[in-house]
């Protein structure tokens, strides 16, 4: 169990790694230093930087490749960002479009909460098998809770990608100003409202 | 846990914000996985209403014996793993089975059983009632920590050690007797004690008619009979040690505790033997209990032995003053007139308490019968405890150096009285007393 959890983890976070990089390759700002080096070394100094650091971390290696991940993810999400596009006057045309973008982060997002939780799992295993617990049990609550955490990654998923679509189609949609105000302020009040009505929830409860 | 909403929460509404202000569809987008983690973790809870009925097998069981626990567990709520855990005091060992079980709560209600053996290397009072539970979100990254309390106790009572008499060629009986059976109670023995007045109820043939006839010519008209000493019950004064010397060991096999089950037996062996015993404690607690025969002396020996267990010195108060073993036998002095007890000192010796052991051994002396010849009726049961501690082969040289030099220095005390070292990891008391019988021949 342990084994082919490790190599689930470390599967997942090199595919989070080399998503992020690719994102990172369709930016203004690798492309400048590819631009005024070579493709190969910027590649090259780019992944060795990134190793060193995930190697100096190496003894909470996901929270540092997180953070590797999220730097290199950095440029392409800002830069899809009307104020940063309006600030550095970009051109969009010759990079990733957003909803590959949001995608491709959102995995990257998934992946890394997956490793993590994998992480947790084997050690709440080790932990109970050095309780004295039955390998059993500790293998029956292991598979039921990747079962339950597929689940809710599958819910999430969706609905993110839900909300891509809606963001690709809303442009499109031909409104008044008003009703775009509208929509806008009943977006924003229904999001902020869940989240302060779940925290109420949760303070009231505990 | 409320940190873990916090947590998500700050998450939350710093990417919300970050792309309403930055006008970035993408960090709205992705600001939705922590709010589903907010509402997945309110609306899917942690298994939780643990009802834990416990049952043991006995409720009082002497050091060493097995007990079985027996636990119905349910849980009617809340979904994912929960571990279950329970509370077994300090002393005790897990024979058989286990106290730690993990559960998968699904949606349906759960019953399960647990059922273990563990068995109480030290006499005392243990209270077993505390069931440790932890359930653990299945999506969110937190913990519940809960227990159910129980009103469950069990008594551990020291080890009964059979002390048997031995005959053999070289041993006739390897537990010393006290010498002395005078009482003011029994029946009539040959030894002259007194003559005193008639009274009613005498028999005519005690009076002595020369005294009585002596008398009438000074004037005194009234009677008067020669009292012989009576056949009372021998009676065998246990002084046991309580002081910080006897705490050594380690939690589980400690001196204290073998002192507990050498004060235990010798009681029983002597109570059986048809002698009366009282019990005194010094150096740390003073227990006092006066001298009586049969099971019920036994069993108040037996409660005050398993209260020692757990009052120490350190828990008195500095007002109370502490007495030491001649304080002690010459508080209970009164109670030694017309009689020769056997005393019995269970210590453990070493060269902090030699002055007190010897100048306690001198004041017994005074109260025991002294023959030329003959040992004082005085016994002291020393604990050998370094043995306890030793691990290794040369801890366990060690251990040997430190308790023949201990036999060095105790060479003036054991001139004056019978000296019984009994180290617990290598013989039984009863081996130790034929040890010692079978030397002194």
């Amino acid at each position: 169990m342990k084994y082919w959890t490790l190599s689930l983890r470390i599967a997942f976070a090199l595919v989070a790694y080399v998503m992020s990089f690719i994102l990172l390759f369709y930016t203004p700002v690798y492309q400048e230093f590819v631009y005024m080096f070579s493709i190969t070394k910027v590649f090259i100094i780019t992944n060795i930087i990134a190793l060193v650091i995930i190697g100096i971390g190496y003894k909470r290696v996901l929270i540092v490749e997180s953070i590797v991940c999220t730097v290199f993810c950095a440029p392409s999400v800002l830069y899809h960002s009307k104020l940063v596009r309006q600030i550095f006057d970009i051109q969009p045309a010759q990079y990733l479009s957003i909803q590959i973008t949001a995608f491709m982060f959102l995995i990257i997002a998934m992946f890394l909460m997956a490793a993590a939780r994998l992480e947790r799992l084997e050690k709440g295993s080790e932990e109970m098998l050095s309780g004295g617990a039955c390998e059993a049990d500790v293998i029956l609550i292991w598979s039921n809770s990747l079962k339950i955490y597929s689940a809710f990654f599958a819910l999430v998923l969706l609905l993110c990608i839900g909300l891509i679509s809606l963001g690709f189609f809303a442009p499109h949609i031909t409104a008044s100003k008003q009703l775009l105000i509208i929509m806008m302020v009943t977006g924003i009040t229904l999001i902020v409202g869940s989240v302060f009505f779940l925290y109420g929830k949760w303070v009231k409860k505990h | 846990m409320p940190k873990y909403i916090s947590e998500m929460s700050i998450v939350f509404l710093l990417m919300l914000c970050g792309g309403f202000l930055l006008a970035n569809n993408i960090l709205i987008i992705v600001s939705v996985i922590p709010l589903c983690l907010l509402a997945f973790g309110y609306y899917l809870k942690t298994s939780n209403d643990v009802i834990v009925k416990k049952t043991i097998s006995k409720s009082r069981v002497a050091v060493d014996e097995g007990l079985e626990v027996n636990l119905k567990i349910w849980i009617n709520s809340g979904i994912g793993p929960i571990e279950i855990c329970d509370l077994v005091p300090a002393h005790f060992e897990l024979v058989s089975g286990s106290n730690f079980c993990v559960l998968w709560k699904g949606f349906e209600p759960l019953e399960h059983c647990l059922s273990y053996t563990i068995k109480c290397t030290t006499s005392g009072t243990y209270m077993l009632k505390t069931t440790l539970w932890k359930s653990r979100h299945v999506v969110c990254n937190y913990n519940i920590d809960g227990m159910y309390v129980n009103d469950l106790s069990v008594e551990v009572t020291p080890r009964l050690l059979q002390l048997k008499k031995v005959r053999g060629m070289t041993a006739v009986s390897s537990v010393p007797l006290p010498e002395g059976a005078l009482a003011s109670m029994g029946m009539t023995t040959q030894e002259f004690k007194e003559i005193r007045q008639y009274y009613f109820g005498d028999p005519f043939k005690s009076i002595n008619w020369k005294a009585t006839s002596r008398n009438l010519l000074r004037g005194n008209i009234w009677p008067v009979v020669n009292e012989f000493e009576k056949e009372g019950k021998k009676t065998v004064w246990i002084f046991h040690d309580t002081s910080r010397i006897m705490a050594f060991g380690s939690n589980i096999k400690n001196v204290k505790e073998y002192s507990i089950e050498a004060v235990y037996s010798l009681s029983e062996f002597y109570l059986g033997h048809n002698c009366s015993v009282a019990f005194h404690t010094y150096g740390g607690n003073n227990v006092f209990i006066k001298q009586g025969s049969g099971k019920q002396q036994l069993y108040k020996i037996l409660r005050e032995l398993m209260k020692i267990k757990y009052s120490g010195p350190a828990v008195l108060s500095p007002r109370v003053h502490i007495k030491n073993l001649e304080e002690s036998v010459f508080s209970c002095r009164e109670f030694f007139v017309g009689l020769r007890p056997l005393f019995v000192i269970v210590t453990r010796f070493c060269t902090n308490n030699f002055n007190e052991i010897l100048k306690g051994i001198n004041t017994m002396s005074k109260y025991t019968m002294l023959r030329k010849g003959y040992l004082p009726s005085i016994m002291v049961v020393n604990i050998m405890g370094y043995g306890l501690m030793a691990e290794n082969q040369y801890e366990i040289l060690a251990s040997n150096v430190l308790e023949a030099m201990n036999r060095v220095i105790s060479n003036d005390i054991r001139k004056n009285c019978i000296w019984i070292d009994w180290d617990p990891t290598k013989e039984s008391l009863t081996g130790a007393l034929l040890k010692q019988v079978v030397a002194a021949k």
